[in-house]
């Protein structure tokens, strides 16, 4: 919808915006990945000409976190840093130079402490813990179903699996520009969720949530690494009320990598249990996630690492042990996927070798056991929709897949895989009754029409899809649709974009709040048929400017046990991925040949957006499955902070998308939409590795498949040992006793 | 240090300004000129965002100075018409998403396109990729990307 | 937004005027051509210099011109940009050099950057290669700043940062010599003696000196191919660089071979040891299987890339193997 003023240049993001008086902040970051701070002396800091404020943790002390259960962060750093890159001061002044140059002369002095810097130590637990109740943050033990698998099992196997942390590297870098007007807050952001920043500046700062505005202006890029609260949106605030001027606050691209908030490494064990004719029986899915320093949605993403493998195959008797552990990096949080693509990878891995054990072609095996439509899944998640037969169906015939697998020669070679995702959470993240999403539209007095929306565009179109709703409607061109979008002040409430929410909640309140204006509308024109826009004219004629309201609540109450927030949603869109390789068994490089991908969208709104968001979501996994890593060196510091160092795919390595959309048409949806951000990206790491299995034999059962790793397997291969990289077994790990959710007890209503 | 006059035309305009040596053409267009169309992912020459046509030339505007730039003819997106073939094109197919490596992208494939008007040769495809190859994108995966620059250039759309 | 640091900026008129105002300003002085190199590495503060004395109006250091008997001899400026380089006609007979500036990093580098520039560039390690802040958190090392560290060798005594420039060994391959103009005046050199094994000051160039064109021979090298190791087709430099050059008879017989390496070493080397075996007869699987081997076995990389040394070892392996048998294959 704005894609000709970003084409043009015109669209203005968070960086572009200037004030008179503005002034330039930066932050001052920790050298440490773990060190008590004895002292903070920022006076000649202070003095320095041209700075006019300077703070530090004392001046923002009030705890915040994305989650109402992880408030465990303070804008800036007091007594402890956790991580290098930590803020630990700020400071404002007229250029960014100044700014710069006052940060040297900050005299920062620390005692270091003993660094943990992987699971293994986190769980071992020498040595001062990362916060005071120890590293280990989160656990969760869950068994779902029947307590004992309904048949005897013929067949066990069990499959260890590592997947690396990764970043999301938006192209824009974060940037928040802050003024006070009168005793309020205006704090322009490139963040995804306006609502949520807004409620927790009012926190910090003490005041009520109306004295605070936030606005979201163009974002450019976010997939989850711009939902968190920031020290950043946090300190140009402060310094703004202190120096009494504008502070504009923009990250160099190594301070977006300690911002974060990515991938969480994850160690996995799976085991199944089956008939040997490949009916599943039972599931045991343990992970261990890397934390990193703060909780952010840690908490979630450990539910995730169980939540969704249910929605895509039935599974009688499901157990699951997750856990989150502390660790000195830059804290872990949503990527596009949210806990889902680790877990995600390790199930569709570990089907493929036991398709190959049981003598089952991987198309096969998981068409035995797909869950079916209109369905409650074993850990009580409701399935309406889906696609996913007609999926799996489709991607295996059009990429060729049952002619191909096992017989291209070696080096090349095919691999499949499927994956489901939610359209938003049915669960907001504070727990309360109201809408998730409100649209208002206004008529004017001359006709013209205005859509308010909360929702917040960050290049995924959802802009498009609130115009595109109402357009259809009214049956009128989205071209004479004006969209005011994602401004505390002007736009209802709406959650925010993450959790693939906005099409299915923003565009069902977009949807609802243009049937409430036609409905007014042509109840002033005594119910005669003509063109909106004539009966507009007519109605506001008569009336002067009128107003429409729509909202939307998923329909659903999550079941009663603990974590059951997570995973609930008013509907799933389902894919399947075919992956074809070609391997070089010499240097170890993988050239993708091409990846054939069926999802079902439910119904395509606008198709090149959502054709758009699945080549991006390819894309962005395959980044993650052959480049992409986030590690750290033995001293604390990221490897490699940079995009030179921290590498995606070109131009050059992108392979040809072959795309098939299935519309299952989904009750709920509006127009019958389902969400195509996230759920793509899902099956195309498992796909790829199955095809390099099936191209030279071996397993890559840790990600990244990086050149060395892949002639390290084969290595292991050409010596008689198991042809695999990836690790043995699980870590110990204190995980309580699992609560039993029965499939339902007798007399109890499923959850609808 | 000393300011200096710096003397260049940007978008076919004549524009003069007192600025110092180690200002890179990036933020004499986005700061001095206001002209913040030009993006930045990395000021290292790292990403692609920056780019603009220096004399014809696609260059990355963080890494040229700006008395290296004295003189020289600059296009940044603000310059290129609305109306152009690229701009069309990538509206038309989705190619622009979160936008934010757009303007950069569309510099490097219109200097590109201005060197290969259309031109059957079973190689152009490839050689459109890698004249945006230095130019990132996070969000698009280049297919349609790629599908503009087809369009823009008067060849057959792929699309089924 | 990174920004530079203040410095003072000259623009020479001449390659004379350059010479003088480099020593006239002293060692804190750096030539400035392209910039493609020098400004990352100062937004980084990872080079400091207070002056900078820009070369690209210098006439002496544009174009391309053929000399010599038959026209045998080419004459590459410094200040040719390696876009022009990559695809220009004078160039036809150097695969390898045209192979190597067509493979530097991205279009838009290229634009700028120059092969002066590329030849003297900085040597590389995924421990100075960064922001000032990131390497004082680390500690400063041998090339970083004063330190007496190196964080890839513990217990290094001299620094072992990589070369990683393409144009190099594509030169070396071809034999070529290149002139540098200072104030003690000119001089001709093979391009291997332009480096030292040192990671610190990896340019035998002498403050004051400017590089001003690179010379070829037609007679010394008649085929030749380079090979670049990255893990993606753009940006990145090269995990392992390998340039081919061979003179062979009309019945195959390899007359001269120059096999280089980059991206392994501080220095591009010419692997005599392994070049040599492929002497007086023509290639066959089991020669050219010969020299890749000990090409691998001649390179020594440390663990200061983005890819680990066994791999880029073993690759050289690999990539000179494929090299060899890319010339095979092309009809003579």
């Amino acid at each position: 919808m704005d894609a000709f003023s970003k084409a043009v240049g015109r669209a203005l993001y968070a960086d572009d915006l200037r004030l008179p008086g503005m002034l330039y902040g930066k932050i001052l970051r920790s050298p440490h990945p773990h060190a008590r701070i004895l002292s903070l002396d920022t006076r000649q800091a202070e003095s320095l000409p041209g700075v006019r404020a300077v703070v530090t943790g004392r001046g923002l002390p009030v705890p915040y976190g994305i989650l109402p259960v992880s408030q465990d962060e303070t804008a800036l750093a007091m007594e402890k840093v956790r991580y290098v890159g930590e803020p630990v001061a700020a400071v404002a002044a007229d250029t960014e130079e100044t700014a710069g140059r006052a940060l040297q002369l900050i005299r920062a002095e620390y005692d270091p402490l003993p660094p943990v810097l992987s699971l293994e130590e986190a769980i071992r637990g020498k040595g001062e813990p990362v916060h005071a109740k120890g590293n280990l943050h989160k656990a969760v033990s869950l068994k779902f179903g029947d307590a004992n698998p309904p048949e005897e099992p013929e067949y066990t196997r069990e499959d260890a699996f590592f997947y690396e942390g990764n970043t999301h590297l938006p192209l824009e870098e974060h940037s928040a520009l802050a003024l006070w007007k009168k005793g309020r807050l205006v704090l322009y952001s490139s963040t995804q969720t306006p609502f949520h920043l807004r409620k927790i500046l009012a926190k910090v700062f003490g005041l009520p949530e109306d004295a605070v505005r936030v606005i979201a202006p163009k974002v450019g890029g976010g997939f989850g690494g711009k939902l968190d609260p920031f020290a950043h949106d946090l300190c140009a605030s402060k310094l703004a009320r202190d120096a009494g001027r504008p502070v504009k606050i923009t990250l160099t691209r190594e301070e977006v990598f300690y911002c974060h908030r990515g991938r969480h490494p994850a160690w996995m064990n799976i085991r199944t249990s089956w008939k040997k004719t490949g009916e599943l029986l039972e599931m045991r899915f343990r992970s261990c996630l890397d934390g990193g320093a703060y909780g952010s949605f840690g908490v979630v993403c450990t539910y995730y690492q169980g939540g969704l493998q249910p929605t895509t195959y039935r599974i009688p008797s499901y157990t699951v042990e997750s856990a989150r552990y502390f660790t000195n990096k830059p804290p872990c949080g949503p990527k596009r996927g949210h806990g889902t693509p680790q877990p995600r990878f390790a199930l569709e891995a570990h089907l493929d070798k036991v398709a190959e054990e049981l003598g089952l072609g991987p198309v096969e095996l998981r068409l035995k056991n797909l869950a079916p439509p209109d369905s409650t899944t074993v850990n009580r998640l409701r399935v309406t929709s889906s696609g996913l037969r007609e999926c799996v169906e489709k991607a295996a015939e059009a990429s060729g897949f049952r002619d191909k697998f096992r017989k291209l020669p070696y080096g090349r070679g095919i691999g499949f895989a499927l994956g489901s995702y939610l359209c938003g959470a049915a669960v907001p993240i504070y727990w309360n009754e109201d809408p998730h999403s409100r649209v208002r539209i206004r008529l004017d007095a001359k006709g013209g029409i205005t859509v308010f929306s909360g929702a917040t565009d960050i290049g995924q179109g959802s802009d498009t899809v609130v115009v595109w709703a109402v357009a259809e409607i009214l049956g009128v061109p989205p071209e004479k649709i004006r969209l005011v979008a994602a401004d505390t002040d002007r736009t209802p409430f709406d959650l925010g974009t993450y959790s693939s929410r906005v099409t299915y909640m923003a565009g069902n309140a977009a949807r609802e709040a243009a049937e409430n204006l036609l409905e007014k509308v042509y109840r002033r024109t005594g119910g005669r048929r003509m063109p909106f826009e004539k009966a507009a004219r007519i109605a506001v004629e008569k009336e002067g400017a009128l107003e429409s309201w729509g909202s939307y609540k998923p329909p659903l109450k999550p079941a009663n046990f603990k974590g059951s927030g997570v995973g609930p949603s008013p509907a799933y869109s389902f894919c399947a991925c075919a992956a074809q390789v070609q391997c070089d068994p010499r240097t170890g490089r993988v050239r993708v040949e091409r990846i054939t991908f069926a999802h079902d969208i439910g119904r395509a709104i606008h198709r090149p957006s959502v054709e758009g968001q699945i080549e991006g979501a390819v894309h962005m996994a395959l980044g993650e499955a052959f480049l992409e890593e986030q590690t750290f060196h033995p001293s604390g510091l990221h490897r490699g902070p940079g995009i030179l160092d921290y590498k995606f795919l070109s131009s050059l390595e992108m392979p040809e998308v072959k795309l098939i959309l299935i519309e299952s048409k989904d009750p709920g949806g509006p127009f019958g939409a389902k969400e195509v951000g996230q759920g793509p990206l899902l099956p195309v790491i498992p796909a790829v590795a199955n095809a390099i299995y099936d191209a030279l034999g071996i397993r890559m059962d840790k990600t990244p498949f990086t050149p060395e790793n892949i002639l390290l397997a084969l290595e292991r291969k050409s010596c008689g040992r198991i042809p695999r990289v990836g690790p043995e077994g699980f870590p110990d790990i204190p995980f309580p006793e699992p609560t039993h959710i029965p499939a339902s007890l007798p007399g109890e209503t499923v959850p609808c | 240090m000393t300011k200096f006059l710096l003397d260049l035309k940007v978008n076919g305009r004549r524009r003069r300004l007192r600025t110092r040596p180690h200002k890179t053409l990036l933020e004499i267009l986005r700061e001095d000129l206001g002209l913040t169309g030009t993006k930045h992912g990395c000021e290292l020459g790292e990403c692609g965002a920056c780019t603009v046509l220096l004399n014809g030339k696609s260059v990355y505007s963080c890494l040229v100075l700006a008395p290296q730039a004295r003189g020289g003819e600059v296009l940044t997106i603000e310059g290129v018409p609305p109306e152009h073939p690229l701009i069309r094109a990538f509206v038309a197919t989705g190619a622009v998403q979160c936008g934010y490596c757009t303007p950069g992208m569309i510099l490097a494939a219109k200097a590109f396109l201005d060197r290969n008007p259309t031109q059957e040769r079973t190689s152009w495809d490839r050689e459109a990729l890698e004249a945006v190859s230095g130019n990132l994108c996070r969000c698009t995966g280049y297919a349609k990307i790629l599908e503009a620059v087809r369009v823009a250039a008067g060849k057959k759309s792929r699309r089924r | 937004m990174l920004r530079l640091p203040a410095f003072r900026y000259f623009s020479a008129r001449n390659l004379g005027e350059a010479v003088r105002m480099l020593m006239d300003l002293g060692p804190e002085a750096t030539i400035l051509a392209g910039g493609t190199d020098l400004l990352p590495k100062m937004k980084r503060r990872q080079i400091r210099c207070k002056a900078l004395v820009d070369i690209r109006l210098l006439k002496e250091i544009s174009g391309l011109r053929r000399t010599g008997e038959n026209g045998g001899e080419v004459h590459i400026g410094s200040g040719v940009p390696l876009a022009e380089a990559a695809s220009h006609p004078l160039l036809e007979e150097w695969d390898a050099v045209r192979q190597a500036a067509a493979q530097v990093a991205t279009p838009s580098i290229r634009n700028a950057a120059t092969l002066g520039g590329n030849l003297c560039q900085d040597t590389r390690c995924i421990f100075v290669d960064r922001s000032e802040e990131w390497r004082a958190a680390l500690g400063f090392c041998l090339k970083s700043g004063d330190g007496a560290v190196c964080h890839a060798a513990p217990g290094a005594d001299r620094c072992r940062a990589v070369f990683s420039g393409d144009i190099a060994p594509a030169l070396m391959a071809a034999a070529a010599r290149v002139r540098l103009c200072g104030g003690e005046g000119t001089r001709l050199l093979p391009i291997e003696e332009l480096y030292r094994d040192d990671g610190r000051v990896g340019l035998t160039r002498k403050h004051g000196e400017i590089l001003t064109e690179v010379l070829l021979d037609r007679r010394s090298c008649r085929e030749s191919v380079y090979l670049k190791l990255r893990r993606r087709d753009c940006f990145d430099f090269a995990l392992l660089g390998v340039a081919i050059g061979l003179l062979r008879d009309q019945a195959g017989t390899v007359l001269q071979a120059r096999i280089a390496l980059g991206g392994v070493s501080p220095v591009p080397f010419l692997a005599w040891e392994a070049s040599r075996t492929l002497l007086g007869n023509p290639l066959t699987p089991e020669s050219v299987a010969e020299a890749a081997s000990i090409c691998a076995r001649l390179a020594k990389p440390i663990s200061n890339a983005d890819a680990s040394p066994s791999y880029r070892k073993r690759m050289a392996a690999v990539l000179v193997a494929r090299g060899l048998e890319e010339l095979l294959r092309k009809p003579s």
